[in-house]
């Protein structure tokens, strides 16, 4: 495979999620609810960044990854009840969710394929279960009173933080080495990769990133609750995943955003939305990869 | 003892759906997240049969049946057949979409709210011994051990079966033979949607239901599948009893909240320490 061309960033696309990011910037001083909106599609876009770095180039299937927004949101949530300010509360819930990401990934990564899916999926059902019947993180009932800080230049400053630091984190040599990992762990394990260091280290910076967009995401409603980072959540980060591409960063981060607007186009239809919604992602998953196969 | 009987007959409904993703694991190794929508599909055909038609049990259980089987060959014909021979993300994609495909479709014909299938629907308590022993939950159990040797029958004595279990030792091998592959992973996935319809009609009439309720109970059942060795079907009743009473008993002994979290734990450390399973499944093994 022609390495050089697989490793383009993709400089068109990167522009593009810059561009609808800032429009959104622009277009939401009118009014609260447009400016809702865009914060909301720029912090679904650092999610899919984050997730496409395991998912797409580490090549490794998570359905948890509602985990590291929910450790983002809530370290921040407590962090600033506790009087700490905002910017510390940011770095601290940064700091936990790579944490996190180190302390599981060592745990996890020796698992492959489907069974490291239901290994995150049943991490997600556990850890959400667990924020339900803590008491002193509000239980199922919410932790209230964060103080608002994300308006939309602020998401879209820390949006081309993420997509900079993944498209650097791509080039780099761990991105290359989580690459090879992702393609083919055997063969990477026979030319001496560390596999299970290489996918840790992806699997750190894409937690980072949803760390950052779960704090965005409680700085943005000033409430929490479990149900915000159920099963459901992991899953639209993964269907912008498959549906913006695998490993190209960019068009997750694209396919992520314009979700979101479709999400609140379509907000007074709910059950038809949904209907739509999972027949977009069957139909457009199997014509993806059925194209995908012929070529190859 | 009261205990003993509400875990049972929990565990055999997820024993029940456990071999609908065993089954389909087995033939296709994949795995079919959409099976606990069917299981929410069958309590609903039930439902449906129950209080519009006013069917009696046996006939709103085989209708239920019927609908189950023709919605997953549909689903194996329309939605996984085009992807075969792809692995991971798309099918795990494309299984979430159909997922929360028949889950609006559902809400969109019979709304979000909770339901309760009619009382005279195997309602009424029996009482032996100072015990009182819901008649539907010993239905269910009854229910789930009849099908499971029914299954086993079906899997060891006919010809179907045999190809079936030809096909998940080594399908290329089965092809060579002149079995046919498309056939055989068609009926994997009408008998366990079956199977899962008839743990949908169980499980409402012994609670409630509604659109969502298809994902705790399957994603447990799917626990139960891997516990007791995903692919093997003793592994699958293994797992499934196990993890009914031990839910049970945990929900019981310590606290309720603690129970919806025992079987993922359960899982998470099978998956790392005994990839196999209970049962020791060669097909777990050597997926790792």
């Amino acid at each position: 495979m022609n390495i050089r061309r697989r490793f383009k960033p993709g400089r068109w696309g990167c522009w593009t999620v810059v561009v609808i990011g800032g429009l959104g910037v622009l277009l939401s001083r009118g009014s609260a609810y447009q400016s809702q909106i865009a914060s909301r599609m720029m912090i679904a876009a650092c999610m899919a960044a984050g997730l496409d770095l395991c998912v797409g180039i580490a090549g490794q299937l998570s359905l948890g990854h509602a985990v590291f927004m929910a450790a983002g949101a809530y370290t921040c949530a407590v962090a600033t009840a506790s009087g700490l300010g905002i910017w510390m509360s940011l770095i601290l819930a940064v700091l936990i969710g790579a944490g996190g990401a180190f302390i599981l990934g060592y745990a996890m990564m020796s698992l492959r394929g489907d069974y490291l899916a239901v290994a995150t999926l049943g991490l997600g059902e556990i850890v959400r279960v667990a924020l339900e019947n803590t008491s002193s993180l509000g239980g199922a009932a919410g932790f209230y009173n964060i103080p608002r800080f994300t308006t939309p230049p602020f998401t879209w400053l820390l949006m081309l933080l993420c997509l900079v630091c993944a498209v650097v984190f791509k080039q780099s040599r761990p991105g290359f080495l989580a690459s090879a990992v992702g393609q083919d762990e055997e063969a990477s394990m026979a030319i001496g990769i560390n596999t299970r260091h290489a996918k840790v280290i992806a699997l750190m910076v894409g937690a980072i990133f949803t760390a950052l967009a779960g704090v965005l995401y409680s700085g943005l409603n000033g409430f929490i609750s479990p149900r915000d980072f159920t099963f459901t959540r992991s899953i639209d980060m993964l269907a912008a995943v498959v549906l913006g591409g695998p490993g190209t960063i960019f068009g997750p981060m694209l396919a992520a955003m314009l979700m979101e607007c479709f999400f609140a186009v379509f907000q007074t239809l709910s059950v038809v939305r949904m209907i739509l919604y999972s027949l977009a992602l069957i139909v457009v998953t199997i014509i993806r990869y059925k194209k995908w196969r012929a070529t190859s | 003892m009261q205990q003993l009987i509400n875990g049972l007959s929990i565990g055999s409904v997820y024993a029940l759906v456990a071999l609908g993703y065993s089954l389909v694991f087995g033939v296709l190794r994949m795995i079919n997240f959409a099976h606990c929508d069917i299981m929410m599909l069958g309590a609903y055909a039930g439902y449906f049969c129950a209080s519009y038609l006013q069917l009696g049990f046996i006939l709103s259980t085989l209708w239920a049946v019927l609908f189950c089987s023709a919605v997953g060959i549909v689903i194996e014909r329309w939605a996984y057949r085009p992807l075969r021979g792809i692995r991971g993300m798309p099918i795990m994609v494309v299984a979430i979409g159909l997922s929360l495909l028949l889950e609006y479709i559902v809400m969109f014909f019979f709304g979000a709210d909770v339901r309760v299938y009619p009382p005279d629907f195997l309602g009424g308590i029996l009482v032996i011994g100072g015990i009182s022993l819901p008649v539907s939950r010993l239905v269910a159990l009854v229910l789930a051990l009849f099908l499971m040797g029914g299954l086993q029958f079906i899997l060891h004595k006919t010809r179907q079966g045999r190809a079936m279990r030809a096909v998940a030792d080594d399908s290329i091998a089965a092809r060579l033979c002149g079995v046919d592959e498309k056939k055989i992973i068609s009926l994997a996935f009408a008998i366990g949607s079956a199977l899962a319809g008839v743990a949908g009609v169980a499980y409402g009439s012994m609670y409630l239901i509604s659109p969502l309720m298809g994902t705790t109970p399957g994603l447990k059942a799917f626990a139960a599948a891997v516990v007791g060795g995903i692919g093997s079907i003793p592994g699958a009743l293994l797992g499934g009893f196990a993890l009914g009473l031990v839910e049970t008993f945990v929900g019981a002994v310590w606290n309720t909240a603690f129970k919806d979290m025992i079987a993922f734990i359960i899982l998470i450390v099978v998956i790392l320490f005994k990839p196999g399973g209970l049962a020791g499944s060669k097909v777990g093994k050597t997926r790792l």
